[in-house]
């Protein structure tokens, strides 16, 4: 797909008709949108995300609050965003609106557009749409910007649902989800075909177990989303105070992330000394419970040696050759049947021998082990308990740090700082309750999973004459053979993407990246930058976000190449262009200047929606050749002036407003600086 | 450089291999009912029917064929 024009009518800060022109020439395939912060630029994107799939990104506030509000106060009743694309050489508009024509239903429609200038209505548009694009993989060519960074940074789990995403999981999930859901029906019907009976018991048992299973599931992913979302924001307001214009807000920003990140490095530590902890419990459980009887066993052996009982002071082989030569060691006789002879014999019960000798060594040998054991247990534990100790005080007293921060920030006498670093701590209680919630709806869902197990293990030993249930039982044999093939199938691509993605991401830090790094992909999906030693190395703001945008362009790639891929399971990719909202963030100059020009290589058509904080510097001598087409989007104020300053940025020498005030309406103007191609 | 189209196709070998086992039929049909449900954005009702009705035929066909 390559997008040629949008045109936008009445959709948020957009009023009236404006439109934007694509560059589609593969020689200048940059299109660049300047705006500042608050101004459309994520407005913009998710007008085509809204066009095409009727979804925007989780950032996107006041999700159905669509309608430019100056148009709704002034009777407009409606508004649309027309896009017209093309495909394989084919051109097409797609049309979503809401008009009085339509009872203010949104109604979506996709025409061809024929060489003679007709239009021709495409039947199925959600599919048609779909088979260009699949909605699952839009959101990384359209693809809100900030706070990527804490892709490479994430635990794992967004790495990897980006990689399910970009090489068509989603409708094989989906497969997946309904294949259990049927199980679970065959399961309620061998339930009620065997009510009183063990297995019928089972069966009910299993299928609650199934269903509270995916009700936990779906409340996971939810979660998962909100998370995603409040951590989005929160990321977009640091971004925000560290940008800030005030030099002491951004320091104090910059203050915080450094804690924040000695955090993240202090819990890591906590954890694994945690780990420990309960490894050395178990190491030690036995000789802890055995320490008191080792110590008696041991006094006892000693005490006994001691008084010479155990062994005892007389060998078995002395007394027996004794006996048997009826001569004492002294020189007497002792003759058979005497009571000398008698006496000597009876020490026969209690003479040591060889074996004796050495289970009492053995015994003695083991119990000292326990006692040694013992005593290394208190030193390792002391020390495991002290690094805690040590570990949870730092924790505290940079989080009581961090608490002082927030309140100096609260404190900074600056438009809207208060304000924000308020947002601030509502989004980051709110993030925190929400990773508890997280963490206990993993652990039920574990829980559940080990009770499902053990009822598979069990319903298993059942066998039944009754031949519907047999009929049932086969059903659900065949249905389970179905499900671990299809998931085999997708765990096998999983692990093979990786390599691949891994290796498309070093190719790029061989080209860009100052260190000798290397980049992994663990089983976890965890992206970890390696040095030339192969030991893992802590990535800096920049180096996150640089990884980051690396593999979603490794990923675009990857659906490039997998546009017409054939098979049954997986939905193949797309050729789309990478529209990205604020992409640059923390990255350093050089980088900035290296990221932009390799990602319209890596794609037929780019749009950049810049901030000046994204552009100025070295972003425009590194991408200016390859730019088709440029607009400038301007905040219109209604109100006066007063005393905020006017703005401007500088392109190509020329000097641009990017805010007037006493217009007409509040609204963002889109003006065309240039077509170049 | 891998071969990505074949590493991507690799994953389908295992099914085209044996294009006829009931298993991987019920597969491929599932898929293509749900891909019709997911991007029509058409309602769920109907789809677990139109599951049970692909999983009773062909696991019918494999019985039949394990009792040839």
């Amino acid at each position: 797909m390559l997008i040629n024009s949008i045109e936008i009518s009445n959709f948020r800060q957009f009023y009236g008709k404006q439109k934007i022109h694509f560059s589609t020439d593969p020689e200048k395939n940059i299109t660049l949108i300047h705006a500042e912060n608050g101004v459309g630029k994520t407005a913009l994107l998710n007008a085509i995300l809204w066009c095409f799939y009727n979804k925007t990104t989780e950032n996107f506030e006041r999700k159905k609050d669509l309608q430019n509000h100056h148009a709704k106060e002034v009777g407009e009743k409606g508004y649309y965003i027309f896009v017209e694309f093309e495909e394989d050489g084919e051109h097409f508009v797609a049309q979503r609106q809401v008009s009085s024509f339509s009872g203010g239903q949104q109604v979506f429609r996709i025409y061809k557009i024929l060489d003679t200038g007709d239009f021709k209505e495409v039947p199925s548009p959600e599919v048609f749409i779909n088979s260009i694009i699949p909605k699952d993989m839009a959101g990384y060519f359209f693809f809100q910007g900030e706070g990527v960074g804490t892709l490479a940074n994430s635990n794992g789990g967004d790495v990897k649902e980006a990689i399910r995403d970009i090489l068509g999981f989603t409708i094989a999930e989906e497969a997946l989800k309904d294949i259990s859901k049927v199980k679970t029906e065959y399961r309620r019907e061998l339930q009620r075909l065997d009510k009183k009976s063990d297995l019928g018991n089972i069966q009910e048992e299993l299928a609650n177990c199934e269903d509270e299973i995916r009700k936990l599931t779906e409340e996971l992913e939810e979660t998962d989303k909100t998370r995603k979302f409040l951590d989005g924001k929160l990321k977009a307001v640091d971004e925000d105070l560290k940008n800030s214009d005030s030099q002491v807000v951004s320091e104090k920003q910059k203050n915080r992330e450094t804690k924040l990140g000695q955090i993240k490095q202090l819990e890591t530590v906590l954890s694994r000394a945690l780990e420990r902890k309960s490894r050395l419990v178990g190491k030690y459980a036995v000789s802890a419970f055995a320490y008191k009887a080792a110590n008696e066993g041991i006094d006892f052996i000693d005490e006994k040696e001691l008084k010479g009982t155990i062994p005892a002071p007389y060998n078995v082989q002395l007394v027996k050759d004794i006996l048997s030569q009826q001569e004492c060691i002294c020189g007497s006789e002792i003759k058979h049947g005497t009571a000398a002879y008698g006496k000597i014999q009876s020490l026969l019960g209690k003479a040591s021998d060889p074996i004796l000798i050495n289970r009492v060594r053995r015994a003695r040998s083991q119990l000292t082990v326990v006692r040694k054991d013992l005593q290394d247990a208190k030193t390792d534990f002391a020390d495991t308990l002290e690094e805690i100790s040590i570990t949870e005080e730092s924790i505290i007293k940079l989080q009581s740090e961090l608490d002082a921060l927030s309140l100096e920030i609260k404190g900074i006498d600056l438009e809207g700082i208060k304000e924000k670093e308020e947002n601030r701590s509502t989004l980051s209680k709110q993030l925190g309750e929400t990773n508890r919630s997280l963490g206990s709806l993993i652990e039920r869902k574990k829980r559940l999973d080990k009770e499902r197990e053990f009822l598979i293990s069990k319903e298993r030993s059942f066998k039944s004459t009754e031949p519907a249930v047999i009929r049932l039982q086969k059903l659900m044999g065949f249905i389970e053979e179905v499900e671990e093939r299809l998931t085999n199938v997708l765990e096998k691509t999983e692990e093979d993407s990786l390599l691949l993605l891994a290796e498309k991401i070093n190719n790029f830090l061989d080209l860009y990246v100052k260190q000798d790094f290397r980049a992994k992909i663990t089983k976890d999906f965890e992206i970890i930058l390696h040095d030339r030693d192969d030991r893992p190395v802590a990535k800096s703001d920049g180096q996150s976000l640089l990884l980051s945008l690396t593999f979603i362009s490794s990923l675009i790639s990857l659906a490039k190449q997998r546009k017409n891929a054939t098979g049954h399971i997986l939905t193949p990719g797309a050729v789309a262009p990478f529209v990205i909202d604020a992409p640059f963030g923390v990255l350093d100059k050089s980088y900035k200047a290296n990221i932009a020009e390799e990602l319209p290589k890596s794609v037929n058509q780019v749009v950049f929606l810049l901030s000046s904080s994204h552009w100025e510097g070295t972003v425009e001598a590194a991408i200016r050749d390859k730019v088709g087409c440029e607009y400038n989007m301007v905040l219109e104020v209604a109100a006066e002036q007063k005393k905020k300053e006017l703005a401007s940025i500088s392109i190509l020498g020329k000097s641009y407003d990017t805010v007037r005030y006493k217009c007409d309406v509040d609204m963002t103007r889109i003006e065309e600086i240039g077509r170049y191609d | 450089m891998t071969d990505l189209r074949k590493l991507m196709d690799s994953a389908m070998q295992e099914l085209a291999e044996e294009e006829k086992d009931p298993r991987n039929l019920t597969i491929k049909e599932i898929i293509r009912v749900e891909r019709h449900y997911y991007y029509s954005a058409k309602g769920s009702s109907g789809r677990l029917r139109e599951i049970r009705d692909i999983v009773n035929k062909h696991s019918a066909e494999m019985e039949k064929s394990d009792a040839d």
